[in-house]
Protein backbone atom coordinates (compact mmCIF):
# COMPACT_ATOMS: atom_id res chain seq x y z
CA UNK A 1 0.00 0.00 0.00
CA UNK A 2 1.28 3.43 -0.88
CA UNK A 3 -1.04 5.47 1.32
CA UNK A 4 -1.71 5.71 5.05
CA UNK A 5 -5.01 6.84 6.55
CA UNK A 6 -3.83 8.37 9.81
CA UNK A 7 -5.76 7.51 12.96
CA UNK A 8 -6.00 9.57 16.15
CA UNK A 9 -3.35 7.66 18.12
CA UNK A 10 -0.66 8.48 15.55
CA UNK A 11 -1.67 12.15 15.52
CA UNK A 12 -1.46 12.12 19.32
CA UNK A 13 1.96 10.50 19.46
CA UNK A 14 3.35 13.02 17.01
CA UNK A 15 1.80 16.13 18.51
CA UNK A 16 1.60 15.48 22.23
CA UNK A 17 4.48 13.16 23.07
CA UNK A 18 7.45 15.35 22.27
CA UNK A 19 10.93 13.88 22.36
CA UNK A 20 9.74 10.33 23.04
CA UNK A 21 10.27 7.04 21.27
CA UNK A 22 6.57 7.00 20.43
CA UNK A 23 6.87 10.28 18.58
CA UNK A 24 9.91 9.03 16.66
CA UNK A 25 8.18 5.77 15.71
CA UNK A 26 5.05 7.59 14.56
CA UNK A 27 7.10 9.99 12.43
CA UNK A 28 9.09 7.12 10.94
CA UNK A 29 5.84 5.31 10.14
CA UNK A 30 4.52 8.31 8.18
CA UNK A 31 7.74 8.38 6.19
CA UNK A 32 7.05 4.83 4.92
CA UNK A 33 4.15 5.98 2.75
CA UNK A 34 4.01 8.03 -0.39
CA UNK A 35 0.79 9.75 0.68
CA UNK A 36 -0.35 10.26 4.25
CA UNK A 37 -3.99 11.22 4.67
CA UNK A 38 -5.31 12.80 7.83
CA UNK A 39 -9.11 12.66 8.13
CA UNK A 40 -10.64 15.55 10.06
CA UNK A 41 -12.36 12.91 12.20
CA UNK A 42 -8.88 12.24 13.69
CA UNK A 43 -8.52 15.91 14.56
CA UNK A 44 -11.98 15.89 16.17
CA UNK A 45 -11.17 12.82 18.29
CA UNK A 46 -7.74 14.21 19.20
CA UNK A 47 -9.18 17.51 20.38
CA UNK A 48 -11.95 15.85 22.37
CA UNK A 49 -9.59 13.25 23.89
CA UNK A 50 -5.85 13.72 24.39
CA UNK A 51 -5.74 17.49 23.85
CA UNK A 52 -8.71 17.84 26.21
CA UNK A 53 -6.80 15.90 28.89
CA UNK A 54 -3.84 18.24 28.62
CA UNK A 55 -6.19 21.22 28.86
CA UNK A 56 -7.73 19.63 31.95
CA UNK A 57 -4.32 19.30 33.61
CA UNK A 58 -3.50 22.89 32.61
CA UNK A 59 -6.71 24.16 34.14
CA UNK A 60 -6.17 22.11 37.28
CA UNK A 61 -2.75 23.76 37.64
CA UNK A 62 -4.39 27.18 37.29
CA UNK A 63 -6.93 26.22 39.94
CA UNK A 64 -4.66 24.53 42.51
CA UNK A 65 -1.42 26.45 41.84
CA UNK A 66 0.26 23.24 42.98
CA UNK A 67 1.94 20.57 40.85
CA UNK A 68 1.66 17.99 43.63
CA UNK A 69 -2.07 18.60 44.16
CA UNK A 70 -2.74 18.55 40.42
CA UNK A 71 -0.95 15.26 39.93
CA UNK A 72 -2.79 13.78 42.88
CA UNK A 73 -6.10 14.89 41.36
CA UNK A 74 -5.15 13.34 38.01
CA UNK A 75 -4.07 10.17 39.75
CA UNK A 76 -7.38 9.93 41.60
CA UNK A 77 -9.26 10.22 38.30
CA UNK A 78 -7.10 7.77 36.37
CA UNK A 79 -8.63 4.38 35.97
CA UNK A 80 -7.38 1.73 38.36
CA UNK A 81 -5.48 4.19 40.48
CA UNK A 82 -6.92 2.69 43.65
CA UNK A 83 -5.64 -0.76 42.81
CA UNK A 84 -2.18 -0.23 41.44
CA UNK A 85 0.61 2.22 41.61
CA UNK A 86 0.90 4.12 38.39
CA UNK A 87 3.63 6.37 37.18
CA UNK A 88 1.25 9.27 37.75
CA UNK A 89 1.30 8.40 41.42
CA UNK A 90 5.05 8.32 41.24
CA UNK A 91 5.01 11.75 39.68
CA UNK A 92 2.63 12.94 42.37
CA UNK A 93 5.02 11.63 44.97
CA UNK A 94 7.84 13.46 43.23
CA UNK A 95 5.71 16.60 43.28
CA UNK A 96 5.17 16.11 47.01
CA UNK A 97 8.91 15.88 47.49
CA UNK A 98 9.39 19.03 45.48
CA UNK A 99 7.34 20.86 48.11
CA UNK A 100 10.00 20.06 50.67
CA UNK A 101 13.08 19.49 48.59
CA UNK A 102 14.06 21.84 45.79
CA UNK A 103 15.41 20.62 42.45
CA UNK A 104 13.73 17.22 42.46
CA UNK A 105 11.50 18.08 39.53
CA UNK A 106 12.65 19.38 36.16
CA UNK A 107 10.22 22.28 36.24
CA UNK A 108 11.64 25.73 36.79
CA UNK A 109 11.75 27.11 40.29
CA UNK A 110 12.27 25.83 43.81
CA UNK A 111 8.73 25.60 45.11
CA UNK A 112 5.72 23.49 44.26
CA UNK A 113 3.94 26.66 43.14
CA UNK A 114 6.77 27.60 40.77
CA UNK A 115 6.86 24.05 39.38
CA UNK A 116 3.12 24.28 38.81
CA UNK A 117 3.58 27.50 36.87
CA UNK A 118 6.39 25.98 34.84
CA UNK A 119 4.21 23.03 33.81
CA UNK A 120 1.20 25.26 33.21
CA UNK A 121 3.19 27.42 30.79
CA UNK A 122 4.71 24.33 29.14
CA UNK A 123 1.25 22.85 28.58
CA UNK A 124 -0.09 26.15 27.27
CA UNK A 125 2.77 26.36 24.79
CA UNK A 126 2.48 22.71 23.70
CA UNK A 127 -1.30 22.90 23.25
CA UNK A 128 -1.01 25.98 21.04
CA UNK A 129 1.92 24.61 19.02
CA UNK A 130 0.29 21.23 18.51
CA UNK A 131 -2.93 22.89 17.37
CA UNK A 132 -1.01 24.93 14.79
CA UNK A 133 0.72 21.80 13.50
CA UNK A 134 -2.24 19.47 13.35
CA UNK A 135 -2.82 19.94 9.61
CA UNK A 136 0.86 19.93 8.71
CA UNK A 137 2.00 16.47 9.73
CA UNK A 138 0.60 14.60 6.72
CA UNK A 139 0.78 15.17 2.99
CA UNK A 140 -2.98 15.82 2.87
CA UNK A 141 -5.95 16.50 5.13
CA UNK A 142 -9.01 14.62 3.86
CA UNK A 143 -12.67 13.97 4.62
CA UNK A 144 -13.53 17.40 5.94
CA UNK A 145 -16.53 17.42 8.26
CA UNK A 146 -19.16 20.00 7.38
CA UNK A 147 -20.83 19.56 10.77
CA UNK A 148 -17.64 20.14 12.80
CA UNK A 149 -15.91 23.47 13.25
CA UNK A 150 -12.22 23.50 14.16
CA UNK A 151 -12.05 26.34 16.66
CA UNK A 152 -8.62 27.19 18.09
CA UNK A 153 -8.02 26.75 21.83
CA UNK A 154 -8.61 29.97 23.73
CA UNK A 155 -7.27 31.24 27.05
CA UNK A 156 -9.93 33.06 29.05
CA UNK A 157 -9.43 36.01 31.35
CA UNK A 158 -9.50 33.53 34.22
CA UNK A 159 -6.45 31.82 32.71
CA UNK A 160 -8.37 28.66 31.87
CA UNK A 161 -8.02 26.98 28.49
CA UNK A 162 -11.24 26.56 26.58
CA UNK A 163 -11.30 23.91 23.85
CA UNK A 164 -14.98 24.15 22.96
CA UNK A 165 -16.46 22.99 20.67
CA UNK A 166 -15.13 19.44 21.00
CA UNK A 167 -18.04 17.74 19.30
CA UNK A 168 -20.04 18.22 16.12
CA UNK A 169 -22.89 20.67 15.81
CA UNK A 170 -25.80 19.03 17.64
CA UNK A 171 -28.38 20.79 15.48
CA UNK A 172 -27.12 19.23 12.28
CA UNK A 173 -27.20 15.66 11.12
CA UNK A 174 -23.77 14.03 10.87
CA UNK A 175 -22.38 14.88 7.44
CA UNK A 176 -21.01 11.34 7.11
CA UNK A 177 -24.48 9.79 7.44
CA UNK A 178 -25.40 9.60 3.71
CA UNK A 179 -22.19 7.75 2.82
CA UNK A 180 -22.54 5.39 5.77
CA UNK A 181 -26.16 4.58 4.87
CA UNK A 182 -25.24 3.84 1.28
CA UNK A 183 -23.15 0.80 2.30
CA UNK A 184 -25.33 -1.32 4.62
CA UNK A 185 -23.34 -4.51 3.93
CA UNK A 186 -20.19 -2.82 5.06
CA UNK A 187 -21.90 -1.61 8.23
CA UNK A 188 -23.11 -5.15 8.90
CA UNK A 189 -19.61 -6.59 8.43
CA UNK A 190 -18.13 -3.99 10.74
CA UNK A 191 -20.74 -4.76 13.40
CA UNK A 192 -20.11 -8.49 13.13
CA UNK A 193 -16.40 -7.95 13.68
CA UNK A 194 -17.01 -6.56 17.16
CA UNK A 195 -17.45 -9.38 19.70
CA UNK A 196 -21.02 -9.38 20.98
CA UNK A 197 -19.86 -10.23 24.48
CA UNK A 198 -17.02 -7.69 24.59
CA UNK A 199 -16.60 -6.18 28.04
CA UNK A 200 -15.38 -2.87 26.64
CA UNK A 201 -18.02 -0.16 26.88
CA UNK A 202 -16.55 1.40 23.75
CA UNK A 203 -17.30 -1.77 21.77
CA UNK A 204 -20.86 -1.95 23.02
CA UNK A 205 -21.48 1.68 22.07
CA UNK A 206 -20.05 1.05 18.60
CA UNK A 207 -22.24 -2.01 18.07
CA UNK A 208 -25.31 0.01 19.09
CA UNK A 209 -24.42 2.88 16.76
CA UNK A 210 -23.88 0.50 13.83
CA UNK A 211 -27.14 -1.30 14.62
CA UNK A 212 -29.02 1.99 14.54
CA UNK A 213 -27.61 2.80 11.11
CA UNK A 214 -28.44 -0.67 9.79
CA UNK A 215 -31.92 -1.11 11.28
CA UNK A 216 -33.15 2.47 11.16
CA UNK A 217 -31.44 4.08 8.17
CA UNK A 218 -33.94 6.92 8.05
CA UNK A 219 -33.32 7.96 11.64
CA UNK A 220 -31.32 11.11 12.16
CA UNK A 221 -27.63 10.45 12.88
CA UNK A 222 -26.60 12.81 15.65
CA UNK A 223 -23.24 13.75 17.10
CA UNK A 224 -23.42 10.98 19.73
CA UNK A 225 -23.80 8.23 17.11
CA UNK A 226 -20.96 9.76 15.09
CA UNK A 227 -18.74 9.77 18.21
CA UNK A 228 -19.71 6.21 19.17
CA UNK A 229 -18.87 4.87 15.71
CA UNK A 230 -15.29 5.88 16.51
CA UNK A 231 -12.80 3.36 15.12
CA UNK A 232 -15.38 2.02 12.62
CA UNK A 233 -15.25 5.39 10.83
CA UNK A 234 -11.57 4.83 9.98
CA UNK A 235 -12.11 1.36 8.50
CA UNK A 236 -15.16 2.56 6.57
CA UNK A 237 -13.62 5.68 5.03
CA UNK A 238 -10.06 4.41 4.55
CA UNK A 239 -9.42 4.44 0.77
CA UNK A 240 -8.85 1.04 -0.91
CA UNK A 241 -5.19 1.80 -1.67
CA UNK A 242 -4.48 2.86 1.92
CA UNK A 243 -4.01 1.24 5.32
CA UNK A 244 -5.36 2.52 8.62
CA UNK A 245 -2.21 3.65 10.41
CA UNK A 246 -2.71 3.29 14.16
CA UNK A 247 -1.02 2.24 17.40
CA UNK A 248 -4.29 0.53 18.42
CA UNK A 249 -4.15 -2.53 16.20
CA UNK A 250 -6.20 -4.59 18.64
CA UNK A 251 -9.32 -2.58 17.85
CA UNK A 252 -8.61 -1.47 14.29
CA UNK A 253 -7.33 -4.67 12.72
CA UNK A 254 -10.57 -6.72 13.04
CA UNK A 255 -12.65 -3.80 11.81
CA UNK A 256 -10.47 -3.18 8.75
CA UNK A 257 -10.13 -6.89 7.94
CA UNK A 258 -13.89 -7.40 8.06
CA UNK A 259 -14.32 -5.19 4.99
CA UNK A 260 -11.19 -6.24 3.09
CA UNK A 261 -8.94 -3.47 4.32
CA UNK A 262 -5.77 -3.39 6.41
CA UNK A 263 -4.53 -1.72 9.55
CA UNK A 264 -0.83 -1.26 10.29
CA UNK A 265 1.14 -0.17 13.32
CA UNK A 266 3.99 2.32 13.31
CA UNK B 1 25.28 21.65 38.62
CA UNK B 2 28.59 22.92 39.79
CA UNK B 3 29.33 26.56 39.47
CA UNK B 4 33.05 25.89 39.49
CA UNK B 5 34.72 27.88 36.84
CA UNK B 6 31.71 29.97 36.00
CA UNK B 7 32.57 32.76 38.34
CA UNK B 8 29.21 32.37 40.03
CA UNK B 9 29.34 32.78 43.80
CA UNK B 10 27.23 30.17 45.66
CA UNK B 11 23.61 31.18 46.02
CA UNK B 12 24.25 34.40 44.22
CA UNK B 13 21.69 33.94 41.49
CA UNK B 14 18.92 34.14 44.03
CA UNK B 15 19.99 37.70 44.75
CA UNK B 16 18.64 40.59 42.80
CA UNK B 17 21.01 42.18 40.35
CA UNK B 18 22.53 45.36 41.61
CA UNK B 19 21.02 48.57 40.53
CA UNK B 20 22.51 51.51 38.69
CA UNK B 21 24.62 53.01 41.42
CA UNK B 22 27.01 50.19 40.67
CA UNK B 23 29.09 50.64 37.64
CA UNK B 24 31.05 47.51 36.97
CA UNK B 25 30.01 44.97 34.40
CA UNK B 26 31.64 41.60 34.22
CA UNK B 27 30.56 39.00 31.73
CA UNK B 28 31.84 36.30 34.05
CA UNK B 29 29.75 37.42 37.00
CA UNK B 30 25.98 37.34 36.72
CA UNK B 31 25.46 39.18 39.99
CA UNK B 32 26.78 42.41 38.76
CA UNK B 33 25.03 44.22 36.05
CA UNK B 34 25.54 47.29 34.03
CA UNK B 35 23.43 50.24 35.03
CA UNK B 36 20.91 51.09 32.41
CA UNK B 37 22.17 54.25 30.75
CA UNK B 38 19.80 57.11 30.27
CA UNK B 39 19.35 57.50 26.53
CA UNK B 40 17.53 60.00 24.48
CA UNK B 41 14.35 59.08 22.67
CA UNK B 42 15.32 57.93 19.21
CA UNK B 43 13.37 58.23 15.99
CA UNK B 44 13.33 55.22 13.73
CA UNK B 45 11.46 54.55 10.52
CA UNK B 46 9.55 51.29 10.95
CA UNK B 47 6.61 50.48 8.68
CA UNK B 48 3.27 51.74 9.94
CA UNK B 49 5.06 53.47 12.77
CA UNK B 50 7.21 55.51 10.40
CA UNK B 51 8.38 58.73 12.00
CA UNK B 52 6.75 57.84 15.29
CA UNK B 53 9.12 58.19 18.21
CA UNK B 54 10.48 54.83 19.29
CA UNK B 55 11.37 54.82 22.93
CA UNK B 56 14.30 52.61 23.71
CA UNK B 57 13.40 49.84 26.17
CA UNK B 58 16.18 50.97 28.51
CA UNK B 59 14.76 54.49 28.52
CA UNK B 60 11.23 53.23 28.96
CA UNK B 61 12.15 51.20 32.00
CA UNK B 62 15.01 53.33 33.18
CA UNK B 63 16.37 51.98 36.42
CA UNK B 64 16.21 54.30 39.35
CA UNK B 65 18.42 53.59 42.37
CA UNK B 66 16.42 51.68 44.95
CA UNK B 67 13.69 50.68 42.52
CA UNK B 68 12.15 47.26 42.96
CA UNK B 69 10.41 47.00 39.63
CA UNK B 70 10.33 43.42 38.34
CA UNK B 71 10.63 44.77 34.82
CA UNK B 72 13.80 46.72 35.55
CA UNK B 73 15.39 43.74 37.27
CA UNK B 74 14.33 41.38 34.50
CA UNK B 75 15.82 43.67 31.87
CA UNK B 76 19.07 43.83 33.79
CA UNK B 77 19.37 40.06 34.09
CA UNK B 78 18.39 39.65 30.46
CA UNK B 79 21.06 42.13 29.45
CA UNK B 80 23.64 40.18 31.37
CA UNK B 81 22.56 36.85 29.89
CA UNK B 82 22.65 38.31 26.38
CA UNK B 83 26.17 39.58 27.05
CA UNK B 84 27.23 36.13 28.24
CA UNK B 85 25.84 34.51 25.12
CA UNK B 86 27.35 37.23 22.96
CA UNK B 87 30.76 36.47 24.45
CA UNK B 88 30.16 32.75 23.87
CA UNK B 89 29.33 33.47 20.23
CA UNK B 90 32.60 35.33 19.79
CA UNK B 91 34.74 32.81 21.62
CA UNK B 92 36.83 30.38 19.60
CA UNK B 93 37.50 28.30 22.71
CA UNK B 94 34.69 25.70 23.01
CA UNK B 95 35.23 25.17 26.76
CA UNK B 96 35.10 28.89 27.46
CA UNK B 97 32.00 29.23 25.27
CA UNK B 98 30.21 26.38 27.00
CA UNK B 99 31.11 27.79 30.41
CA UNK B 100 29.59 31.14 29.44
CA UNK B 101 26.46 29.35 28.19
CA UNK B 102 26.22 27.45 31.49
CA UNK B 103 26.32 30.74 33.34
CA UNK B 104 23.52 32.04 31.16
CA UNK B 105 21.53 28.86 31.85
CA UNK B 106 21.97 29.39 35.60
CA UNK B 107 20.21 32.73 35.32
CA UNK B 108 16.99 31.19 33.96
CA UNK B 109 15.43 30.47 37.39
CA UNK B 110 16.00 34.11 38.31
CA UNK B 111 14.37 35.24 35.07
CA UNK B 112 11.47 32.83 35.66
CA UNK B 113 10.83 34.52 38.99
CA UNK B 114 9.89 37.62 36.95
CA UNK B 115 7.17 35.76 35.04
CA UNK B 116 4.51 38.08 36.47
CA UNK B 117 5.61 40.34 33.60
CA UNK B 118 3.40 38.10 31.49
CA UNK B 119 2.74 34.54 30.33
CA UNK B 120 4.57 35.29 27.08
CA UNK B 121 7.73 36.14 29.03
CA UNK B 122 7.25 33.02 31.17
CA UNK B 123 6.81 30.77 28.14
CA UNK B 124 10.05 31.94 26.50
CA UNK B 125 12.11 31.46 29.67
CA UNK B 126 10.39 28.14 30.39
CA UNK B 127 11.07 26.91 26.83
CA UNK B 128 14.75 27.78 27.20
CA UNK B 129 14.90 25.93 30.52
CA UNK B 130 13.47 22.74 28.99
CA UNK B 131 15.72 23.14 25.94
CA UNK B 132 18.78 23.11 28.21
CA UNK B 133 17.33 20.29 30.35
CA UNK B 134 16.71 18.11 27.31
CA UNK B 135 20.24 18.70 26.04
CA UNK B 136 21.49 16.94 29.20
CA UNK B 137 24.66 18.96 29.27
CA UNK B 138 25.49 18.64 25.59
CA UNK B 139 26.96 21.88 24.23
CA UNK B 140 24.87 24.06 21.95
CA UNK B 141 25.58 24.12 18.25
CA UNK B 142 26.46 27.46 16.72
CA UNK B 143 22.97 27.69 15.20
CA UNK B 144 21.34 26.93 18.53
CA UNK B 145 23.44 29.50 20.32
CA UNK B 146 22.53 32.09 17.68
CA UNK B 147 18.80 31.45 17.94
CA UNK B 148 18.81 31.57 21.76
CA UNK B 149 20.79 34.81 21.70
CA UNK B 150 18.38 36.30 19.16
CA UNK B 151 15.25 35.16 21.03
CA UNK B 152 16.54 36.67 24.27
CA UNK B 153 17.42 39.93 22.52
CA UNK B 154 13.88 40.07 21.16
CA UNK B 155 12.53 39.29 24.60
CA UNK B 156 14.50 42.16 26.06
CA UNK B 157 13.16 44.50 23.38
CA UNK B 158 9.59 43.30 23.92
CA UNK B 159 9.32 41.68 27.35
CA UNK B 160 5.54 42.04 27.42
CA UNK B 161 5.01 39.80 24.41
CA UNK B 162 1.83 37.86 23.79
CA UNK B 163 1.46 34.12 24.31
CA UNK B 164 1.24 33.72 20.52
CA UNK B 165 4.51 35.59 20.03
CA UNK B 166 6.14 33.52 22.75
CA UNK B 167 4.96 30.31 21.11
CA UNK B 168 6.55 31.54 17.87
CA UNK B 169 9.83 31.92 19.76
CA UNK B 170 9.47 28.36 21.05
CA UNK B 171 8.90 27.18 17.48
CA UNK B 172 12.06 28.97 16.34
CA UNK B 173 14.01 27.14 19.04
CA UNK B 174 12.49 23.84 17.91
CA UNK B 175 13.46 24.53 14.31
CA UNK B 176 17.09 24.49 15.47
CA UNK B 177 16.66 21.08 17.09
CA UNK B 178 16.03 22.29 20.64
CA UNK B 179 13.34 20.33 22.50
CA UNK B 180 11.33 22.84 24.48
CA UNK B 181 8.84 20.59 26.30
CA UNK B 182 9.15 18.84 29.67
CA UNK B 183 10.45 15.33 28.98
CA UNK B 184 7.70 13.66 31.04
CA UNK B 185 4.60 15.12 29.37
CA UNK B 186 4.14 12.11 27.08
CA UNK B 187 4.12 9.77 30.07
CA UNK B 188 1.53 11.95 31.76
CA UNK B 189 -0.84 11.46 28.83
CA UNK B 190 -0.25 7.71 28.67
CA UNK B 191 -1.15 7.23 32.30
CA UNK B 192 -4.07 9.63 32.35
CA UNK B 193 -6.71 7.22 31.08
CA UNK B 194 -9.78 8.92 32.50
CA UNK B 195 -12.36 9.55 29.81
CA UNK B 196 -10.89 7.02 27.42
CA UNK B 197 -13.34 5.26 25.20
Amino acid sequence: MTDAYVETTILTDILLKPSTGKQQRAKAALARYENTLLPVYSIKEWKAGPLGKFAYVHNKLVQTKSLADTLKAVSALARGSYLQATSIEALAAAGERSKRQPRVFVGLGDSDKENADSYRLALESLIIRSWRRRRKITTRVVDELACYVEVSPRIGKDGLLDLKPQQCDRDQECCLAPKLRSEPEMLEALRNSIPENSGKAEHQRRRRALKQLIKHPRERVGSEVCRDLGDAIFAFFCPKNAVVLTTNLRDHEPLARSIGKEAEGP
Amino acid sequence: MSDTGTGVPPGGLRESPRLPDETVTSVGNPFESTPLPARAITFEVQGALALAPVINIERLYEAVPGTSSQMVRALEVLKHVIELLGEAKKSDNPIEADTLIQSANLALPKLFSYRSIGDGFGIVINSLHYAFTNLRGMPLTEEQLNVIWRVLRELRERPVLSVEQAVQCAEELEERGLEVDPPDLGDLLDEFSIGDK
